[in-house]
């Protein structure tokens, strides 16, 4: 049997001789026609556009599809909203010094609420590691003589055995740690930003892999300490600049915030005297306005001059080689000690013991810088120059 | 035999219809011209005499289906003309069913193939096939018998109509009428025997008079 079947000739020529068999399209129906096709062929975004965009919608469709794009979408909101938080908390830091009204102490304001901004952002960017940190936070009181980042431990190992005894018996260890700074002046960073950096590390390695070491909780159990505002609205400024330069980086974000809260934890750290005078000269520089000085209480306060600033400068310089230690036995400023104040508040207080220097940063247990007899009396009489 | 595949030949439909789909609008062209009065004769017959005022749109949307289509065309194993007419018969019983009619796919049949009992017997007392070009009586004769063929395809299931006008007026292999109408071969075998036998007893009741009269 044929595969085709045989075609009736009497039926085909009676379908050729049929009335409509020369019928075809009104011209006018085929010059529409073509028309349309020419169209059609000269619209490049037709073809092969089209089916693409087609396919990509039918793609996004699909529940499985639609469901990613949707995690996605969450994840970005939650990200974006994270940054938000973070962002609304920074009012916050800016009394940056507040006088407790039990002790009359001050303190800076922000470091309790930097610590719990630290600890949000750690138990969301890890919520697998909580365990892990709070097993370490338990075994702190321990292990609180001895701190964990690697650049805080070689600062250590660097200082003298005792100024390292004196960290370890006293409960705020900011002031003897200063020597170990002085000891490695090599580290840019002085302990308290490498502190701080270690725990940004930590918290950016947290993110991105969550089997990566922690840190030991050093910074729990730091006092606060003398980095200036002003290092702590710079580092605000580099991690907002961070985050908006790259806001489609959720991760990036997620660090960019934790660097955004954690660098508002440095001013709790420890931070040896030689970097917060120069903090304190940076701040003066960035900042003149908010900054005044007074010798003696009943003295109107002054505006910083540049020769203020210059003899801050010398002095940095001289203490580049020589070590602070606290100043033994303490006692108090004198009435004529130079006040500087930072928004009418006194927030250093510098004195003469004979030749040695007494810094009083804030709150906390003066410093002594001594220095040669010679160097010691230029100085003074630089200071008085300054502030005549 | 089948040829094994090639290349298709620069002009043929599927090449043309390729050529279109990159901008070609000469290709298309050229398309149109090689398929439109066929496909209009077959959308024509297919809707018969009631629907034949609808033949220009069908004709027409059938067109533009192509054009519309043309970046995701591919031959797939049917040809170009085939699946112009799967367009245009596909719209066809679009307009049937819009007009209420019905269009009984399954017809008679169950996969086995009719066989006609008669075969060319309706013939019998019909002259011969006409020569290419007739002249006057036997040229009067067939176009008669052309006009009662198109009475007699008013009469035919729509299946069987477009199973016998693709076979016998557009001349397409049996397999590919298959393909057209999207069926398997022996359905449209059989469709088109069904066309077939009640055409020819059509066509015969028609010769008796017309056969007394040229006597």
């Amino acid at each position: 049997m044929s595969d085709d079947e045989v075609r009736d000739a009497y039926l085909q020529s009676a379908l050729k001789h049929a009335p409509d068999a020369l019928a075809g399209p009104p011209p006018a129906l085929s010059e529409a026609i073509l028309r349309e096709a020419q169209a059609k062929a000269r619209d490049p975004r037709t073809a092969p556009h089209a089916p693409s965009r087609k396919s990509w919608w039918d793609w996004l469709s699909r529940p499985s599809a639609a469901s990613g794009f949707a995690g996605v979408m969450l994840a970005v909101l939650v990200g974006l909203m994270w940054r938000e938080q973070a962002s609304d908390l920074g009012p916050l830091r800016e009394p940056a010094q507040a006088v407790s009204p039990a002790t009359g102490v001050a303190t800076p304001a922000t470091a309790p609420q930097a610590e719990r901004m630290a600890d949000a952002a750690a138990s969301e960017a890890r919520p697998q590691l909580e365990g892990k940190v709070e097993r370490q936070r338990a075994e702190a009181p321990k292990q609180t003589p001895k701190p964990a980042p690697a650049p805080v431990l070689a600062a250590r190992k660097a200082a003298p055995p005792q100024a390292v005894a004196l960290a370890e018996a006293s409960p705020s260890p900011a002031p003897p740690a200063a020597p170990a700074a002085t000891q490695a002046p090599a580290a840019p960073l002085p302990p308290a930003t490498a502190i701080a950096s270690a725990k940004i590390g930590a918290m950016a390695d947290a993110v991105s892999n969550a089997a990566a070491p922690v840190p030991a909780p050093v910074a729990e159990a730091a006092k606060p300490a003398a980095t200036p505002p002003v290092e702590v609205a710079q580092a605000e400024t580099r991690a907002q600049a961070r985050s908006e330069r790259s806001p489609q980086a959720g991760l990036a974000a997620i660090a960019g915030a934790s660097t955004h809260t954690l660098a508002r934890m440095a001013p709790a750290l420890p931070a040896p005297a030689v970097a917060a005078l120069t903090a304190l000269r940076q701040a003066l520089a960035t900042e003149p306005a908010r900054w005044t000085w007074q010798r003696g209480s009943d003295t109107p306060p002054q505006p910083v001059t540049p020769a203020l600033r210059d003899w801050l400068a010398t002095l940095d310089q001289a203490a580049a080689g020589t070590p602070w230690q606290p100043a033994l036995p303490a006692g108090s400023a004198p009435a004529q000690a130079l006040r500087l104040l930072r928004d009418g508040q006194v927030a250093e207080l510098l004195w003469w013991e004979g030749d040695s220097l007494r810094w009083q940063h804030g709150t906390q247990p003066p410093q002594q810088l001594s220095l040669p007899s010679g160097q010691g009396q230029a100085l003074q009489q630089a200071l008085d120059d300054a502030v005549r | 035999m089948t040829p094994p595949p090639s290349a298709p030949e620069p002009d043929s439909d599927d090449a043309l219809m390729r050529a279109y789909a990159l901008g070609d609008a000469r290709a298309f062209e050229q398309l149109y011209s090689r398929h439109q009065a066929g496909l209009y004769r077959f959308v024509r017959r297919l809707l018969g005499t009631a629907l034949a005022a609808q033949t220009d749109e069908v004709f027409q949307d059938t067109w533009l289906r192509v054009v519309n289509a043309r970046a995701q065309w591919q031959p797939q194993g049917a040809s170009f003309r085939t699946w112009l007419y799967t367009l245009a018969q596909n719209r066809v019983i679009d307009i049937w069913r819009r007009s209420g009619r019905e269009v009984a796919m399954g017809d008679s049949e169950d996969g086995t193939p009719w066989e006609p009992t008669g075969g060319d017997a309706a013939w019998q007392q019909w002259p011969a096939p006409p020569s290419p070009a007739p002249q006057g009586d036997e040229l009067a004769f067939w176009r008669r018998a052309g006009e009662r063929l198109l009475a007699c395809l008013d009469e035919l299931p729509l299946p069987q109509r477009s199973a016998f006008l693709l076979h016998h007026d557009d001349e397409l292999p049996l397999a590919e009428v298959a393909r057209a109408l999207e069926v398997g071969f022996e359905t449209a075998k059989t469709r088109l025997r069904y066309a077939m036998s009640k055409l020819r007893t059509c066509m015969g009741a028609y010769l008796a008079p017309l056969q007394k009269e040229t006597s």
